[in-house]
Parts: structure tokens; sequence; C-alpha cells
């Protein structure tokens, strides 16, 4: 024993493991304390990014403009989406910087992921145009240049 | 020591009053944009709809509910309720984003 307090984990789910762990067992809260977690992150995010629709979206996808029900079914479904992605992009994130671990990011993921919401395509059209182009650079600085060609362009 | 059928009831009508709630909060939330309504009530509306849905889950995450829990919600949807009128008609003028032009007159 070298005196040292033992430092206590303050991280979201180990809290909420302990508030649930008292009528189940240690491992089974555990996993509801992590499902809580990310349920709690998932409302906020999806409430926020249903807050933030433009009205006429719904309209232009054939839908009534932001009825009650399809907002419903777009909670719903944005809930549900993160529940099923936060955990392996949580551990993908743990994987590629150990810092960031699980227990930590889970609320935020989910948060996030739900708060993109319907969104996703346009985020995803961005990625793929951000990567594009950073290979169009990569591969036009590895080409070699004309010899005979330098100077002439400019 | 609660009774376990007692238990069940509370989180029966828990689950219900949670449930009214957040339509109330969604119907609120779908009536927003993010150019039309302020960032406050916007965060307002997401926090209670976020809580309320993780009150009526609770039971799931091994969080039983209590009365005094019911009570407050039934305060919560009566508070909801008295700004029923204003909500009906778009969003009210206190929960619209401030133009420029109002922020110079301020």
């Amino acid at each position: 024993m070298n005196g040292l307090p033992q430092p206590v984990p303050i991280d979201p789910v180990t809290v909420l493991t302990m508030l649930t762990g008292r009528h189940v067992d240690a491992q089974v809260a555990a996993v509801i304390a992590a499902y809580m977690a990310i349920f709690l992150g998932a409302c906020l995010g999806g409430a926020w990014s249903l807050s933030a629709r433009e009205r006429d979206r719904d309209a232009t996808a054939g839908r009534s403009p932001t009825s009650r029900l399809s907002s419903v079914a777009y909670l719903f479904g944005v809930v549900l989406v993160a529940i099923f992605f936060t955990v392996p992009a949580a551990e993908w994130l743990q994987g590629q910087y150990q810092a960031l671990e699980v227990r930590w990011t889970l609320f935020p993921l989910a948060a996030v992921i739900a708060g993109v919401g319907d969104r996703w395509p346009d985020v995803l059209r961005w990625a793929i145009g951000l990567g594009k182009r950073a290979i169009e650079a990569w591969a036009s600085a590895r080409t070699p240049k004309d010899p005979h060609n330098i100077g002439r362009d400019e | 020591m609660i009774d376990i059928g007692l238990q069940v009831w509370v989180a029966v009508v828990n689950f219900l009053l949670c449930m009214a709630l957040g339509y109330a909060c969604a119907c609120r939330l779908a009536l927003m944009t993010a150019e039309t309504t302020s960032k406050i009530f916007r965060a307002k509306y997401a926090l209670l709809f976020a809580a309320a849905s993780a009150s009526g889950f609770g039971p799931v995450f091994t969080q039983w509910p209590t009365v005094t829990q019911c009570f407050l919600e039934v305060a919560i949807l009566v508070h909801l309720g008295g700004g029923m009128r204003a909500w009906s008609q778009g969003i009210p003028a206190y929960a619209r984003k401030k133009t420029k032009a109002q922020e110079v007159h301020a």
C-alpha cells in the first residue's frame, strides 16, 4: 500500500453501472448502463436534429411537411440507427486512438450519430468529395513533370 | 418494500405520461427549424424529450419510477398544455430567433 487514494472512475457508463447495479448482476448492469448512455445521447441528438430540420425536406421527398407522425417516425428511426451504430463506431475510435475509451465516447457518439440525422447522405457525399480531392492532389504531386513542358503553361 | 403489482402499475402510468410528454415535445420540435427558432428553445425541448424518453423506458434500464415522479410528469404536461394555443398557430414570438433589426433595436 502506498497510501495514495485510488482514482475513482467517473465516466458516465461507470456511474450508470453503479446506479443500476443494485438489482442485477454486475456484467448485466454494465451492458444496461452502456445502452442507457447511448439511448440518452441518441434521444438528445435526435430531438436536436428534428428541431433543425427544414419544413420542406419531407415535402420534397413526397411526404407532407413534417407532420406529427412523420416526426415521431423520424425520431424512432434516428434513435434506432444510433443504438446500432454507436458501439461499433466507439470501438473503431478506440482502435484508432487509445486515449478515447469506449466508456467515454458512447454518449457523445450516440448524440452525434442521431444529431446528424437524415443529413448522413450529405455528410458521406462531402467525405467522398474530400477523399477524391486528397487522392487527386496526392496523384498530381507524385506525377513527374515532363521536362519539355516545364514553363510552357505559364 | 413496495408491492410489485403497484410498481408495475406505476411504471405503466409513468410510461403513458412520458409518451404524452415525448409526443408533445416531438410536435413542437417538428414546427421548429434552425433558421426560425432560437437555439435555447430547441435545446430546452430536446432535453425535455430525452428526459421523458429515458424516464418512460426507465424499467428497461432497471430504473423503476415512483409515484412522485408521475406527479412531476403530470405537472410538466399541464405546463406544456398552457402553451398549446400559442403553439397551435406556429412558433410563438417568444421562441423565435431574433432578427438583426430586433437585435439592433434591443
